[in-house]
Formats: C-alpha cells, sequence, structure tokens
C-alpha cells in the first residue's frame, strides 16, 4: 500500500520548526525593544550631564575647586576639578549610566577671563 | 475487494487541529505582548524627541538672549532677544513661541502635557517637560 503525503511526525517537526522560527523573531523584537529602551536611557543620561555642566558654568571661578570629589546624579556621576594654571582650570564630569557600559564623560576647560 | 480509505482518521484530525491550535495560540499571544510593549515605546521614544526638539529650541533662545526678563515664572519664559521679547509657554495644549505679538507653536495638541521653567539663580533656568529635563546657563 502506497502511502500518499505527510505522516503525523513530520507534520508535527513541520510545525516545532515553524513555532521556533517564529519564537525567533519575537526575540528579535524584543531585543530591539531593548536597544530602544537603553537609547532612550543614554539621551536622558547625556542631558543630565550636560545640566550639570551648565550649573558648573554658572559658577564662580574661584569656587571650582570646591567642586573636586563632588557627586551628582543620585552618586552615579562624580566631578573631577584639576587646576591646569592659575587662571585656567579643568573639569570633568563622569555618569555612570549604565553598569555595563562605559561611563559619559564630559570635559571643559574654565578660564578665569 | 480491499476497501482503500483516503484522507484522515478522527484522530489525526484531532491532534492535526490541537497541535495548529496550540501554535496559533503561542504565535498570537507572544506577538500580540511584543506588539503592545513596541507600541509603547515608539510613543515615548516620539515623545522624547518633540521634547528634545522643544529644549533644543528654547536653550537656542535662552543662549541668545540678553536677559531673563521679570515677569517669567513656573509656567512662562520671557526673553529679551536683541529689540524683541519671545515668550515660551503651554497655551491651549501646545508650546508656542510667541515673538513680540506674532505667535508659532512648536508641538501640536496632545504632544506635550508639561512645560515648566524654574530659575536656580546665577541665570539659570531649568526646563521640564513631560519626559525630559534640562538646565540652561544664559551668559549675557
Amino acid at each position: 500500500m502506497i502511502k500518499k503525503g505527510f505522516t503525523l511526525i513530520e507534520v508535527l517537526i513541520a510545525a516545532l520548526l515553524f513555532l521556533a522560527a517564529t519564537i525567533g523573531f519575537a526575540y528579535l523584537l524584543k531585543y530591539g525593544a531593548a536597544s530602544v529602551a537603553k537609547a532612550s536611557e543614554l539621551n536622558q543620561a547625556a542631558y543630565n550631564i550636560e545640566s550639570k555642566m551648565e550649573e558648573i558654568r554658572a559658577m564662580n571661578f574661584y569656587h571650582l575647586p570646591s567642586l573636586n570629589g563632588a557627586t551628582f546624579a543620585k552618586g552615579a556621576g562624580k566631578i573631577k576639578v584639576i587646576s591646569v594654571l592659575a587662571d585656567l582650570t579643568q573639569v570633568s564630569l563622569e555618569l555612570k549610566w549604565d553598569p555595563t557600559r562605559l561611563p559619559l564623560k564630559l570635559i571643559t576647560l574654565r578660564s578665569k577671563y | 475487494m480491499v476497501k482503500t480509505r483516503p484522507g484522515f482518521t478522527l484522530v489525526e484530525l484531532i491532534i492535526g487541529l490541537s497541535v495548529f491550535a496550540l501554535l496559533m495560540g503561542t504565535i498570537f499571544f507572544t506577538f500580540g505582548q511584543e506588539i503592545n510593549l513596541w507600541d509603547r515605546l515608539v510613543s515615548s521614544v516620539e515623545g522624547e524627541q518633540i521634547s528634545t526638539m522643544v529644549i533644543s529650541k528654547i536653550t537656542n533662545d535662552i543662549k541668545s538672549a540678553d536677559q531673563i526678563m521679570p515677569g517669567s515664572d513656573k509656567n512662562k519664559l520671557l526673553l529679551k532677544i536683541g529689540a524683541d521679547t519671545v515668550e515660551y509657554s503651554l497655551y491651549k495644549d501646545k508650546i508656542r513661541r510667541k515673538k513680540n505679538s506674532s505667535s508659532s507653536y512648536l508641538t501640536d495638541v496632545g504632544d506635550l502635557g508639561t512645560l515648566v521653567f524654574s530659575y536656580l539663580g546665577n541665570n539659570l533656568v531649568k526646563i521640564k517637560t513631560d519626559n525630559l529635563s534640562s538646565t540652561v546657563f544664559s551668559r549675557n
């Protein structure tokens, strides 16, 4: 007797493969969504560090050294102030916005004049 | 005479349909959840992009302003830019930039529901929208 068509096992295997492929796509979507969320966090962090720098820009030159070692963004950000010359100071901000990624850094020079 | 029976038996049909139902159920459930998540994410990213645009526009004006004018408050920012007066506020659910007496709108109804200014002293203005906040220093 010749049996044409697929056996039940074949159909089940095909269905499983199809399911695996579909779930793979679903994970891809999930991974994409996580990346977009991470990008949004990075954007927020960039605003955060830039805002802090603006606050420092508004400060008096002579008050800058007192900022050295201070933190911001609930302890995630650190401020480092180095006096380059008597009338020139370097201010660096570092924000650890994500434990698994490199921190954001913003460095500027402030002149007394 | 040998009787042939083409087609499926009832058991095969039931198993086949069950597998199909299980498969489709799983796919629709997973994709449904993913699509909901994606929709929420897309709308939040769109909101953030609009906020970025608004904050960047206001920042540019603050940077080129001669003075943050008295009369500015939580809901309204008044800037003196050259001979012009520029006012930012949330007016009828839209962000309005009013230059002297002519108004233009940066957003449409429903884009952003918050625009709050706070003044931190030393010419520092904090701009806060629904999903972003930024501090800007006006040099002049």
